[in-house]
C-alpha cells in the first residue's frame, strides 16, 4: 500500500485533522519515534483512521489487512511526502487553522 | 454492529501502529545506551591516559558505531524507495546492536580493568598524600620551620588555584615534597609557594610528571643549581651572584660578598629561584596562548579525571570489588566456553552501564544521599543487567554444567543480580559526602551549560552582526571603488576629449598663422616687386629723359654747327643708347618677373612644409592622447581591480579573525566552565558535548540551521503562491512555451523547495541602486515598496501589505475547494481575504 501526495483540499483535510495534535513549534527537536509516539498516544482511532483514509485513498477494511509495521510506515512516509511540518505551518500562515 | 466494528478496526489499526512505535523505541533506547556507554569510555580511557593501542581500539569502535548509526540512517531513504517500510529499522538495530557488542566488549573490558585500577592506586595516593603532608609538617617542625600542616595544605591549594592541569593529589605532593627536600633552607610558606608553582611551569615546560618536577627544582635549590645542567640551565656560584645583583637583590657585588652566611643562602635561593623563574616564564606566557589549549585542556582533564577517581574509587568501591569478585567466580567456571563469555560480556556490559546511569543520576542531582545512591545503583544494576542478559541471550540464559553440577539458566541471571545489588552496602559517612559532592556538581553543570548559551548566544549574535556588518562594509566598499572608477573613467574620457578638442584647436591655429604668415608674404613679395618695378621705371623712363635731353642737346650743337655727319652719328648713337636702355629694362622686368615667381613659389613651399608639419604634429598628439587615455583607463581599472582584491581580501581576514576570535572566544569558555565550575571529567564531558553541539557546526545547530532555511523558503513559497494562484495555469503556459495544460496541480508538491538558490526569500532594504537576483532557485516572486515618504510608506511595511507600483487596487484571489472541504475554512479563509481587500483600499486613499 503506497503513500500519495495530496492534492490541495486533501493536504488541508490532513493538515485539519493532525493540526490538533501536533504543535509544530515543539516537535522541531524531537526524533522521527518521539515524534510518532506522543502523535499515536494522543490521536483518536477515528482520527488515525481518517489520517490513514487520506494517505492511501484505500478502505479501511484494507488497511486494517496490513501489520502494524506497514500501517506504520505508510503513515510516516504519507507525512514525510506532504511535509507535514510545512504543511501545518502553511495551513497555520493562511489562516484555516485560526 | 457495524458502527461497532469499525470503531474496533480504527482501535486496532492505532494500536498496532503504537505497539510497532514502543517496540522500535525500546530497541532505539537499547542502542543508544550501549553507544553513548562507549563514548563514556572512550573519554575516560583517553582521560585516563591509557595505552595507544587502548585509544586506538576504542577510537576504531567509536568509528565503527557512527558508520553503524550513519547505514541506520541510509535505511530511511532505501526503504521509502522500496516501499517495504523504514521500519526493517528494527532488525538493522537489532544486528548493530549484537556487532557493536561484540567490538566493544574487549575494550570495554580492558576500560574497566584500568578504570579500577586507576580508582584504588588514586585512593591510595591520595591517602599517601595526605600522610605525607602530616609527615613532612613533623619533619619540619623538628627542623624549626614554623610551616603548619594548614600552611601546606594552602600551598597545595594556591598551586591548584593556578594550576587547573594540577590533580589533589598531585598538588598535596608537590607541597609535601617541596617542604621535605628544602627543610634545610627553612624557607618560608610565601616562598614554599613560589617554589611549588616554579615546579608546576617546570613541569609544563620540560613534559614531566609533577614528582619529578618537583624533585629537580628542591634538588637544584639544594644543590646551587648543580642539578639545573640536565635541563641545559648552567648555573654556578658566579652566575648565583651576577643575577642576584642583577635582579636587585643585593646592591652590588661588593655587597653581595659582604654578606653573612646565612644572609648569603637566603640571597642565593632568591636569586636561583629568579633563574628558574626565568626559565620558565615562556611557559607562563603560553599558558595563555590559545595554540597550547589543546596541552592545557588534556593536563586539566588528566586532573579532572584524577579527581574523579578519587571520588568514584571511594564510591564505587564496594561495587568495584563486588564486580571483581563476580569475575573471578565467572571466570573459574570458564570452561563453559562461549556461553560463559557471553555471560561474561553481558555483565561487564551491565556493570559499566550501571555505574554510568548512576554516575549520570549524580550529575542529575538525582541523587543526594547514600540511601538514593542505594537505591539508584540497585534499580540501574538490575534494569542494565536484565537488558545486557536479554540482548545477549534472547531466547534466555541456557543452563550450564559446573563440575557435574547443572545450573539453571535463570538462577545465573539471579545471582549476578544479587551479587551486584549487594554492592549498596557498605557506602561509609566519606562515601556520602563526596556523593553530596558529586550531586552539587550537577547544579554547577546546569549552570554552566545555561550560562554559557547565554554567553554563546551573545557572542553569537556578536558574530553574525559582525559579519553582516563586514559584508555590508565590503559591498559598500566594491559599490564606492565601482562608483569611484566610473567617475575617474568618466574625468579620463572628459580630459581626452579635451584633449583632442585642444589638439584640433591647436592645429587650426597653426594652419591658420601659416596661410596667413604665407599670404604676408606674398603680398610683402608681390608688393616689393611692385614698388622695385615702379622705381626701375621711374629710372628707365629718367634715364631715357635725360638720353633724349642729351642727344637734342647735342643735336642742337650740331645743327648749329651744320655737322650733317655729326647730326646722323648722334641719331644712331641716341636710337642705339634709347634701343640699349628699353632692352635693359626689359630684361630687368623679365628678371624681376622670374625673382616675384621663385619668391612666390618660395612662400608657397614654405607653407606647404608647415602646414604637413602642423598636420604631422596633430596626428601624434591625438595618438598620444589616445594612448595616454587608454593607459589611464587601463590603470584605473587597474587599482580598481586592486581596491577591490584589498577589499575582499580584508573582508576574508575580518570573516577568519571574527571566526578564530569566536572560536578562541568559546575555547577559553568552555575551558573556563571546566575550571570555575570544578566539574569532574565525565561532567566537563557532558556540558562540552551539550555546548559543542550547540556551537556552529555542531549537530543541534546545523540541525536547526537546515530547519530555519528549510521553513523561511517555505514561507517565501507560500507568499509567492497567493497571487500565484490567480493564473497559476497561464503563468506556467507563460514560462513554458508549448507546454498549455501540462500543469498538473493536483500532483505537484505545492510547496516545492529549491535548497542553494541565493534569494530564498526575505526582505530587502536598498539605499541606492542595487542589482538583485532571485528566481535562481525557482519560483519566487519580488515586490519593491518605496519608503522614503516616512509614516505612509512605514505603514505599509509594517501592516504586512507590501503596495507599492503594480499593485493595481485590487487583489484577486481564487482557492479552488472540494465538496468536502469544511465551510469553516472557507469562512476563515474569505474573512482573511476581505481584510487583505479592505486594508489594500485604504492604502489607495
Amino acid at each position: 500500500m503506497e503513500a500519495k501526495v495530496l492534492n490541495f483540499p486533501d493536504a488541508m483535510k490532513l493538515a485539519q485533522i493532525l493540526g490538533k495534535y501536533i504543535d509544530t513549534e515543539s516537535i522541531k527537536d524531537k526524533s522521527l519515534l518521539d515524534f510518532l509516539d506522543e502523535l499515536l498516544k494522543k490521536i483518536s482511532p477515528p482520527d488515525y483512521s481518517k489520517s490513514m483514509l487520506l494517505i492511501t485513498g484505500e478502505q479501511l477494511g484494507d488497511i486494517s489487512l496490513l501489520s502494524g509495521e506497514e500501517i506504520l510506515n505508510t503513515f510516516a512516509i504519507g507525512l514525510e511526502k506532504n511535509k507535514i511540518i510545512s504543511l501545518l505551518e502553511t495551513y497555520k500562515t493562511i489562516g484555516f487553522g485560526q | 454492529m457495524n458502527n461497532l466494528n469499525q470503531t474496533d478496526i480504527m482501535i486496532q489499526i492505532l494500536l498496532k501502529a503504537a505497539g510497532v512505535v514502543e517496540e522500535l523505541k525500546r530497541q532505539t533506547t537499547a542502542l543508544n545506551k550501549l553507544t553513548e556507554a562507549a563514548d563514556k569510555a572512550k573519554a575516560a580511557v583517553a582521560g585516563v591516559g591509557g595505552t595507544e593501542k587502548t585509544a586506538t581500539q576504542l577510537n576504531n569502535t567509536a568509528t565503527s558505531a557512527q558508520k553503524v548509526a550513519t547505514n541506520v540512517e541510509k535505511i530511511e531513504p532505501a526503504a521509502n524507495k522500496a516501499g517495504k517500510g523504514l521500519w526493517s529499522l528494527r532488525n538493522v538495530a537489532r544486528t548493530a546492536l549484537g556487532t557493536l557488542e561484540a567490538m566493544a566488549i574487549f575494550l570495554i573490558t580492558r576500560f574497566i580493568g584500568q578504570a579500577i585500577t586507576k580508582s584504588i592506586e588514586s585512593i591510595k595516593q591520595l591517602e599517601l598524600s595526605l600522610w605525607k603532608l602530616q609527615a613532612a609538617e613533623k619533619s619540619l617542625s623538628e627542623a624549626g620551620v614554623g610551616i603548619t600542616p594548614k600552611d601546606l595544605l594552602s600551598i597545595a591549594d594556591e598551586l591548584q588555584k593556578q594550576f587547573s592541569f594540577i590533580s589533589d593529589i598531585d598538588a598535596k605532593k608537590a607541597a609535601s615534597n617541596m617542604a621535605l627536600l628544602t627543610k634545610d633552607l627553612k624557607l618560608t610558606k610565601e616562598q614554599m609557594t613560589e617554589l611549588t608553582k616554579i615546579a608546576a611551569l617546570w613541569s609544563f615546560e620540560f613534559g614531566i610528571a609533577m614528582d619529578a618536577a618537583v624533585t629537580e627544582v628542591g634538588n637544584a635549590l639544594v644543590t646551587n643549581g648543580r642539578g639545573l645542567k640536565d635541563r641545559g640551565i648552567q648555573v654556578d656560584a658566579a652566575v648565583i651572584r651576577e643575577n642576584a645583583v642583577n635582579a636587585g637583590l643585593v646592591a652590588n657585588a661588593e655587597a653581595y660578598d659582604n654578606l653573612t652566611a646565612e644572609q648569603k643562602q637566603n640571597i642565593d635561593v632568591l636569586s636561583l629561584m629568579d633563574i628558574m623563574q626565568k626559565n620558565v616564564k615562556a611557559s607562563m606566557e603560553d599558558m595563555n596562548n590559545p595554540l597550547i589549549a589543546v596541552t592545557m585542556a588534556t593536563g586539566e582533564l588528566n586532573a579532572a579525571w584524577e579527581n574523579f577517581t578519587t571520588k568514584a574509587g571511594t564510591v564505587f568501591r564496594p561495587a568495584l570489588l563486588a564486580l571483581l569478585k563476580g569475575l573471578t567466580l565467572y571466570l573459574e567456571v570458564w570452561q563453559n566456553g562461549f556461553t560463559m563469555l557471553q555471560i561474561v560480556i553481558a555483565g561487564f556490559v551491565a556493570s559499566l552501564d550501571a555505574m554510568f546511569l548512576t554516575i549520570d543520576d549524580i550529575l542529575a542531582g538525582r541523587i543526594k544521599s547514600s540511601e538514593d545512591f542505594a537505591k539508584a545503583f540497585s534499580k540501574n544494576m538490575e534494569t542494565a543487567t536484565k537488558a545486557a542478559f536479554t540482548t545477549a541471550f534472547p531466547g534466555g540464559v541456557p543452563d550450564l554444567t559446573v563440575g557435574g553440577t547443572t545450573i539453571a539458566g535463570t538462577s545465573i541471571l539471579n545471582k549476578y543480580i544479587e551479587n551486584m545489588k549487594d554492592t549498596k552496602t557498605g557506602l561509609s559517612e566519606t562515601t556520602t559526602d563526596v556523593i553530596k559532592e558529586l550531586g552539587a556538581s550537577a547544579e554547577d553543570i546546569a549552570k554552566a551549560i545555561d550560562d554559557a548559551k547565554k554567553t554563546i548566544d551573545d557572542a553569537l549574535a556578536d558574530l553574525e552582526f559582525d559579519r553582516v556588518e563586514a559584508k555590508i562594509d565590503l559591498d559598500i566598499k566594491l559599490e564606492d571603488i565601482g562608483i569611484k572608477l566610473g567617475q575617474q573613467l568618466e574625468d579620463a574620457e572628459r580630459n581626452y576629449k579635451e584633449k583632442i578638442v585642444d589638439i584640433n584647436q591647436k592645429y587650426s591655429e597653426k594652419v591658420s598663422d601659416i596661410n596667413r604668415d604665407s599670404s604676408e608674404k606674398r603680398q610683402d613679395a608681390i608688393r616689393k616687386a611692385h614698388e622695385d618695378e615702379v622705381n626701375e621705371e621711374r629710372d628707365f623712363q629718367n634715364k631715357l629723359l635725360a638720353l633724349k635731353e642729351d642727344f637734342l642737346m647735342d643735336l642742337d650743337d650740331a645743327l648749329h654747327a651744320r655737322d650733317a655727319r655729326q647730326v646722323l652719328r648722334l641719331i644712331r648713337q641716341y636710337n642705339l643708347d634709347k634701343a640699349r636702355l628699353i632692352r635693359e629694362r626689359a630684361d630687368k622686368k623679365a628678371e624681376n618677373a622670374a625673382e616675384l615667381a621663385q619668391n612666390l613659389s618660395d612662400i608657397n613651399q614654405d607653407r606647404e612644409r608647415r602646414l604637413a608639419d602642423a598636420a604631422r604634429e596633430r596626428k601624434q598628439d591625438l595618438a598620444n592622447a589616445k594612448k595616454d587615455y587608454a593607459e589611464k583607463r587601463a590603470e584605473l581599472k587597474l587599482n580598481a581591480e586592486r581596491e577591490r582584491a584589498d577589499a575582499k581580501r580584508d573582508y576574508d581576514r575580518k570573516l577568519a579573525d571574527l571566526q578564530r576570535h569566536f572560536n578562541e572566544k568559546m575555547d577559553a569558555l568552555l575551558r573556563s566552565i571546566v575550571q570555575e565550575g570544578k566539574l569532574n571529567a565525565a561532567g566537563a564531558k557532558m556540558v562540552y558535548d551539550a555546548l559543542n553541539a550547540y556551537r556552529p557546526g555542531g549537530a543541534i545547530w546545523n540541525t536547526w540551521a537546515n530547519y530555519l532555511k528549510y521553513v523561511q523558503a517555505i514561507q517565501a513559497a507560500v507568499a509567492g503562491s497567493v497571487p500565484g494562484t490567480i493564473n497559476r495555469q497561464d503563468d506556467y503556459a507563460l514560462r513554458h512555451p508549448g507546454t498549455a495544460g501540462s500543469y498538473k496541480p493536483v500532483t505537484q508538491n505545492p510547496f516545492p523547495y529549491h535548497p542553494g538558490g541565493y534569494a530564498e526569500g526575505g526582505t530587502l532594504l536598498a539605499n541606492r541602486p542595487t542589482t538583485v537576483t532571485f528566481g535562481e532557485g525557482g519560483l519566487e516572486m519580488a515586490r519593491f515598496t518605496p519608503i522614503g515618504r516616512r509614516g505612509r510608506d512605514t505603514n505599509k511595511i509594517f501592516s504586512n501589505l507590501g503596495g507599492g507600483a503594480g499593485m493595481g487596487g485590487n487583489l484577486k484571489l481564487q482557492v479552488v475547494m472540494s465538496e468536502g472541504l469544511v465551510a469553516e475554512i472557507i469562512d476563515t479563509s474569505l474573512k482573511n481575504v476581505t481584510s487583505v481587500i479592505e486594508t489594500v483600499r485604504r492604502e489607495r486613499r
